[in-house]
Order: structure tokens, then C-alpha cells, then sequence
């Protein structure tokens, strides 16, 4: 059963990291009115250049840019007349950037506002000493070449001038759905989905966690990803709490029904959860969402709690999209190298008592020098590397293989 | 209808035979298909000739059976790890007092953009012409002739391969009693295919996934960029299955067909998957998400090898066609959103076209290459100088759409 998340944070945060949110262009403004509305700490301002779009936003600030040049009626997807008006503005933004340290701008790609405005505010918030987080949302396939094509060039200008980006397809929503759904249903999806997420950032990048979570956690995790991240925020209560918030979890369309969390090279996961919490439900999670995640991948995980949560349970995970090389543990190998010198029959227990792996994994050692049919051939060579020898022992990744009970 | 027209590809997993007649439209209708399973070859390369030899006379009565054909010449399909190329430019003066360039300047430019050193036991299995540049000039012409200049030069990519194995072909096919008109390499093939002229002129990465290597070929800026074979197929992926879950080669191969994809579905995560027992081998049942993560992590790592090698030696990176995907991989689940991922494009399984007849050649992305050589063999059959005739039969059919 889920629970409407981040809806109860402004206890679970005690030492509040100013964040203000910039809600850019209609898309942005829409996005933003779907974030938890009960985080005082947290500050938003909604920017556009067309007035009667960010007249019908439900916030306190709303900055109307670049009205002289426009008359207040957008730009009509133009990037180079959007950026005249933030000039025309710029003087209010420095001042608005004052009180904060991190801002994130929140944005469709495929408009003038979004497209255009946005890298250059990103630039000058970076300028004032901001931490900036461009959360972009990417149009749906169905709305045409030109709008994808300004898309992807907005979404470069904002990689360059964010310190990092997370992107939002739209079409990740669709996914699977009815294909009778509505658009507007589609939309309001998209909004809920993408609010939760980014309420989930805001918590993330928030201190006070009993397991911290740090700023700093977030931000490695953003750049060694160069700002390709996904964002997804979940939650359940009830009996089979954690079996729920798993499943929501595993099969998010935001990370592609699983398959990205189970390839990334970077995971931050930050639980929420009341003070009756089970250590060994925490543990529970902790343990499963590792079993899916690739052995040498990056994972940072903090537990925030707070009595409101109750029974409840949620999760915010930051999945990296890309990430940069790093050397290739070698956790397979070693423990290969280990068991042929040591007696094969023991392998397991000594496995456990190095906390070298998992329970429940299999020890690939035995077969990390077997080349199975390619035994006795000429081997393929590519840079050094055998290419014989099976990639997942190369890369050592991990199985949680169960094994049957040897024969006889 | 003209002669039939044979094709033999001695593949890792299994030997075809196709027999085709080209019919009036223009479209080829197979006449017969011989397929036999493949013993005797790792990775594209004969490791036991007696047993190769066995299967390919297997083959050869299915197709002759099917087709009510005797067949004595074939064209065959050629791959191997040991495919390279060299991109190289010749260049000549044009000597005549008028400076037109004729047939002759032509053919003398052509053989000096052949004359590259290549490693001992080694030799040219295709000069494929890209474009010719006139004096100084940088924008390269498809064809000079008629056109003014003080030197004509041309740009020549040549693929080449180990002589030894080339030769052990040709003796397997002569110990079936078999002459061979042609041989060519596979990713050229299925180029020949599977690919539109359109799919051509916009760019296109096709990659056929075969059990014992990975053939790709890469069409950019109108002409062939890249062409390479890696000797890593789909046989990698079952040995991998077999030794990490401790499988037979049988059950891995098994298990991949029918239950295999090439991304982890968190969903089915704790999904196991029964394994019927095999000689030596007691019925065990794994996780479906091993399954995955093993075949993800050797066919994302093919992609990735590949990629490598368009983004160092391709110029001009428009792809507009995407990933055309063949080859008996190419059938694995989930294949193409792996491709699309790696590659950041579009990417389409291929399969071959403008063909009819028997149903399996033209629904199977498998018969890719088999169905390019039988094109080529109807097109420009009945040959005996291999050499400078398939020089311009590749310009003609691979290199320029």
C-alpha cells in the first residue's frame, strides 16, 4: 500500500540544507506544484516568460521575465529570445540566489524557456556559488523532431553549465500502460512521479540522517555519473511493507523496470522509515537491493527516521545512468586465487568469514581460469584481455546462484 | 528462370546450404535450404576438418534434396577474427596531353591503392573503392572518368585475411566435391541483405551476431567506413551460461534460446527457471536474473568493443538508419534495447529482403549473410578471375548504394 511520501518530512530533517527550487517555464511550473508541499525549508520560485502560464502556478514567487521583450507571451520555443530575456532579468536572480546553497532547476527541455533560459540561469547560479541540479524533463517521442532536436541541444548547453543534470524521460512513464490512457492522465502521471522524485533529491541532499547521507555522497555520485541520473522515490506500509516497496522499486519505469538499477555503476538510497522500524527490515532492504545491484557498483545508503512514518517505509534511490571508469574489482579472482591455495571443501565458510560476498553467492573462483569449449584453442585477445574467458568472471561480477546439492 | 545458384556457409553453430533462382522480377526464390549442425568449428575457424567436412556433405544432400539440384559450384560466406583492414590511397599522374582521365588512369590508381604490405601468410579479400579525389582536392567523385586533373588518387578500403585459412575453406568445399566460384565476408553479406540504399546512404551500424564471432560493417558518408570481424559470438554466451551456472554446453544453449535476454528484468527477478536433466548433468533450477546478468554482461561487452572501434576509426558519424542488428543473436530477448543503449540509436533486427520461396531464409536474421552471397552470386556469377572481378563487384554491391 502506498503512502503519499515526503509528505511528512519537515520533522525528519533537522539540520535543513537551504535549497531553492526554481520552477522554469510551464513544464517546470507544473512539475514543481506537484512537490510535497509541507517542507518549510524548502524554497521555490516559479520564472517564465509567459504570464498567463505562471499566473496560473499556485506560488508565492513567481519572477515574469523579460516582459518588455515579449509582452509576457513566452517565446515561442525561440532559445535566443529567451536568453535576451533573462538578461533583461538578471539583476533579480542574483538577489534570489542569496540565501541558498543548492539550487535546483526544474524544466521541460522542449520549450523556449526551459531550453533556453535554463543553462543560462544554471550559469549564473554557479557564478553566484551554488551547487546546481538541472532536473530536466525530456518530451514525450510522439511531439516531433523539432522539439526532440531542441531538446537535445538544450539538454548539452545544460550539462555544461549544471554541475549536474537528471533527466526524466517522459516516454519511461508510458511504458507498458494502457493504450487506451489519456494524455492528460499521462501528464499527471508524469507530474507525480517526477514531484516525487524530486522531493526524494531534496531529501537526499538534506543532512540529518541517522545513517548519513551526506551532500557530498549525492554530489560524487551526480559527477561520476556526468550528470546521467535517474530518480525514483517509493513507499508502502502494511504487512508485506518490504516485499511492496521492492517490487514498486524493481519494476519503477523511471529506471527502466529495473534493468538500470541493475546495470549501474553508482546507487544512492536513502530509507525513511518511523522509529519502530526493525533493524533487521532495514537490513532486509539493504540486503536485497545489493543482491540486484552489480558487485563493483558504487552504493551509498543512509536511514532517516522520523515517529510520523509509523509503519511506514520509503525509499529514494538515485541511480547513475553512466559512470566513470574505475578499476575493476576483482573480488572473483581473488577469492579464486585464495581457494586453490586452501582446501576447495571449506570455500564457503571462508568465504563468509572474510565478508568478502553476499550469502547466497556463488563462489565463481573454481571456474576463473576455465575457458570451457574454448579450452585448447587459439584465444581471442582483445587489449590483454581473454575474451574466452567469460565477461562476468572478468568483471567480477556477482551471482546469487543457488546451488542444488552435489549428485550422489 | 536462370541456373540455380548455390551458397555454403560453414558457421559455428551450423552449415547452410541455400539454393536460389533468380526470377524475372528480380527477386530470388530459394529453392532449397540444407542445414546441418556445425561440428569441427570454433569462432568461424575450422578446428577439425574430418568433422566439418562431414557436416557440409550433410548439408549439401539436404539443399540437393530440397532443391532437386545437383550442385557443383558454390559461393561461400566467410568470417574469422583474423579479418582486417587497412585504409589505404594510391595515387597516379594522369599522363596524357589533355589531362582526361580515362578507363586506363582508372585501373592503373586502382592497383596502386592495392599495393599495400600486409603480414606474412596474409592476403586482400576485398579492395572495396570509397571515393576518388582529383588534384588537390578534398570532396572526393564517385567516378572520374571524363574529368580533368593532373593526378587522380583513390581511397581504398581493403580487408585482409590469413591465407592459410582461406585455403582450408577452399579444401573443405573440394572435399565435397565441390568448386568454389566466390567467397566473401559475411558482414559484407549481410549488408548486401538486409540494408536499403536509403539505410545506406543515411548511415547505418549492422552487426551480425553469429555463434563464433560478432561481423560488423559500418556505412557512413555514402560508403563502407568500417568493416571487422571480433571472435566473440553467441557461443561465448552459452559457454558462459554453462560454466557460471555449472550447466552442459546443451542446457546453456537451451537456456539461452528460451529463456535468455540481454537485460536484467528486475520484475522477475526471483524468477527460477527449471533445468531438465542431461547426461552427467542432474536437473537443477537457476535464478533467471544469473541468466541475465551473465548474457548481459557478455553481449554489452561486444556492443562495447564495437563502439570503440566506429568512434576511433569513423569520421563522419551519422548514423541515421541506426543498428541493424543479424545473425542468430540478433534473436535473443531484449537484444536491441541493449544495442539502442550502447550505441545511443535506433536499432532494428534485419532481416533479408527481396527474396521468396521457402519461408526461413527471409524470416530469419540468421540467413543475412547466406541470402547476401546468393544475391551476389546471381548478380555477378559465373566468374573465374576472383581478383579484380570482385574488387568491382564489391564497389559495385557493398561500397556504394
Amino acid at each position: 500500500m502506498s503512502t503519499p511520501l515526503l509528505s511528512t518530512l519537515d520533522e525528519t530533517v533537522r539540520d535543513p540544507l537551504p535549497i531553492l527550487f526554481v520552477a522554469l517555464g510551464n513544464a517546470g511550473g507544473k512539475l514543481i506544484s506537484h512537490l510535497p508541499k509541507r517542507v518549510p525549508e524548502l524554497a521555490y520560485v516559479a520564472l517564465d516568460t509567459d504570464k498567463a502560464s505562471l499566473e496560473a502556478l499556485p506560488f508565492e514567487r513567481k519572477i515574469l521575465l523579460g516582459e518588455s521583450l515579449t509582452g509576457g507571451m513566452g517565446t515561442g520555443g525561440t532559445v535566443d529570445l529567451a536568453v535576451k530575456c533573462l538578461e533583461a532579468g538578471e539583476e533579480q536572480l542574483y538577489s534570489l540566489f542569496q540565501d541558498y546553497k543548492v539550487v535546483i532547476i526544474v524544466a521541460g527541455l522542449g520549450g523556449g524557456t526551459g531550453g533556453g533560459v535554463g543553462p543560462q540561469l544554471a550559469d549564473r547560479a554557479r557564478e553566484a556559488g551554488l551547487l546546481v541540479i538541472s532536473a530536466l524533463v525530456q518530451p514525450l517521442e510522439a511531439e516531433g523532431a523539432t522539439r526532440r532536436n531542441l531538446a537535445e541541444s538544450a539538454l548539452g548547453h545544460y550539462r555544461e553549465l549544471s554541475d549536474a543534470v537528471m533527466l526524466f524521460p517522459l516516454d519511461t512513464l508510458k511504458v507498458n500502460e494502457d493504450t487506451n490512457m489519456l494524455l492528460s492522465r499521462l501528464l499527471k502521471r508524469c507530474g507525480m512521479e517526477i514531484g516525487r522524485a524530486l522531493g526524494g533529491l531534496a531529501v537526499l541532499l538534506r543532512s540529518g540522517w541517522l545513517i548519513p547521507l551526506t551532500l557530498q555522497d549525492v554530489v560524487q555520485t551526480l559527477k561520476r555519473a556526468d550528470g546521467y541520473c535517474r530518480l525514483v522515490a517509493v513507499s508502502a506500509d502494511g504487512e508485506n511493507r518490504i516485499s511492496d516497496l521492492l517490487d514498486q522499486l524493481f519494476t519503477h519505469p523511471l529506471i527502466d523496470r529495473g534493468s538500470l538499477l541493475a546495470h549501474s555503476g553508482g546507487v544512492v538510497v536513502g530509507m525513511l522509515c518511523g522509529p519502530g522500524t526493525p533493524v533487521a527490515d532495514l537490513e532486509r532492504v539493504s540486503l536485497e537491493i545489493r543482491r540486484v545491484l552489480r558487485s563493483d557498483a558504487d552504493l551509498k545508503i543512509g536511514v532517516a527516521q522520523d515517529e510520523r512514518f509509523g509503519q511506514h517505509l520509503a525509499l529514494v534511490v538515485m541511480v547513475a545512468e553512466q559512470w566513470r571508469l574505475i578499476p575493476v574489482p576483482s573480488r572473483a579472482i581473488e577469492a579464486g586465487s585464495a581457494e586453490s591455495e586452501e582446501d576447495s571443501t571449506n570455500s564457503d565458510t571462508k568465504k563468509d568469514e572474510k565478508g568478502k560476498m553476499v550469502q547466497g553467492e556463488i563462489l565463481l573462483a573454481s571456474k576463473s581460469k576455465d575457458k570451457g569449449r574454448f579450452k585448447g584453442i587459439a584465444p581471442t585477445l582483445v587489449e590483454g584481455a581473454d575474451m574466452d574467458t567469460p565477461t562476468f568472471i572478468r568483471k567480477g561480477l556477482r551471482l546469487s546462484f543457488h546451488k542444488e546439492p552435489p549428485q550422489e | 528462370m536462370s541456373n540455380p545458384i548455390a551458397v555454403l556457409e560453414v558457421g559455428t553453430s551450423e552449415v547452410r546450404v541455400v539454393v536460389a533462382e533468380p526470377r524475372e522480377d528480380g527477386l530470388l526464390m530459394i529453392t532449397g535450404v540444407g542445414r546441418y549442425p556445425s561440428s569441427g568449428v570454433r569462432k568461424s575457424e575450422l578446428v577439425d576438418f574430418e568433422n566439418a567436412k562431414i557436416c557440409v556433405k550433410n548439408a549439401l544432400l539436404e539443399a540437393e534434396k530440397n532443391a532437386q539440384v545437383s550442385i557443383q559450384e558454390v559461393f561461400m560466406v566467410f568470417s574469422g577474427d583474423h579479418i582486417r583492414q587497412i585504409l589505404n590511397r594510391g595515387t597516379v599522374n594522369v599522363l596524357s596531353p589533355e589531362q582526361v582521365i580515362t578507363l586506363d588512369e582508372r585501373e592503373e590508381v586502382v592497383e596502386a591503392a592495392r599495393a599495400v604490405s600486409l603480414p606474412h601468410d596474409h592476403e586482400i579479400l576485398h579492395s572495396i573503392t570509397r571515393k576518388y579525389y582529383i588534384g588537390n582536392e578534398t570532396r572526393g567523385v564517385l567516378n572520374p572518368d571524363g574529368m580533368e586533373g593532373s593526378r587522380l588518387s583513390l581511397e581504398m578500403l581493403i580487408l585482409y585475411c590469413q591465407s592459410h585459412r582461406l585455403r582450408n575453406l577452399y579444401r573443405l568445399a573440394e572435399e565435397a566435391a565441390l568448386e568454389v566460384t566466390e567467397v566473401a565476408f559475411a558482414g559484407l553479406c549481410c549488408g548486401l541483405s538486409v540494408l536499403t540504399p536509403q539505410q545506406k546512404e543515411v548511415g547505418a551500424i549492422l552487426i551480425d551476431l553469429g555463434a563464433g564471432t560478432s561481423d560488423y560493417v559500418v556505412y557512413s558518408d555514402n560508403e563502407i567506413s568500417l568493416a571487422g570481424s571480433l571472435g566473440v559470438g553467441g557461443d561465448h554466451v552459452t559457454n558462459d551460461l554453462a560454466l557460471g551456472l555449472n550447466l552442459s554446453t546443451t542446457q546453456a544453449e537451451r537456456l539461452k534460446v528460451k529463456y535468455g535476454a540481454c537485460m536484467v528484468d528486475l520484475s522477475s527477478r526471483g524468477r527460477r527457471i527449471p533445468i531438465p536433466p542431461e547426461t552427467g548433468f542432474r536437473a537443477q533450477d537457476v535464478l533467471s536474473r544469473d541468466v541475465n546478468t551473465i548474457i548481459h554482461a557478455r553481449v554489452e561487452e561486444v556492443f562495447e568493443l564495437i563502439k570503440e572501434q566506429v568512434d576511433k576509426e569513423v569520421r563522419k558519424r551519422n548514423f541515421g538508419a541506426g543498428v541493424i542488428l543479424t545473425g542468430g543473436g540478433a534473436k535473443m530477448a531484449r537484444v536491441q534495447d541493449l544495442a539502442s543503449r550502447i550505441f545511443e540509436l535506433p536499432c532494428h533486427i534485419g532481416t533479408p529482403r527481396e527474396i521468396s520461396g521457402l519461408a526461413v531464409p527471409s524470416e530469419s536474421p540468421e540467413f543475412a549473410s547466406t541470402v547476401g552471397m546468393l544475391k551476389y552470386g546471381v548478380r555477378y556469377g559465373n566468374t573465374s578471375a576472383r581478383e579484380p572481378i570482385f574488387g568491382n563487384f564489391i564497389r559495385k554491391m557493398f561500397g556504394k548504394p
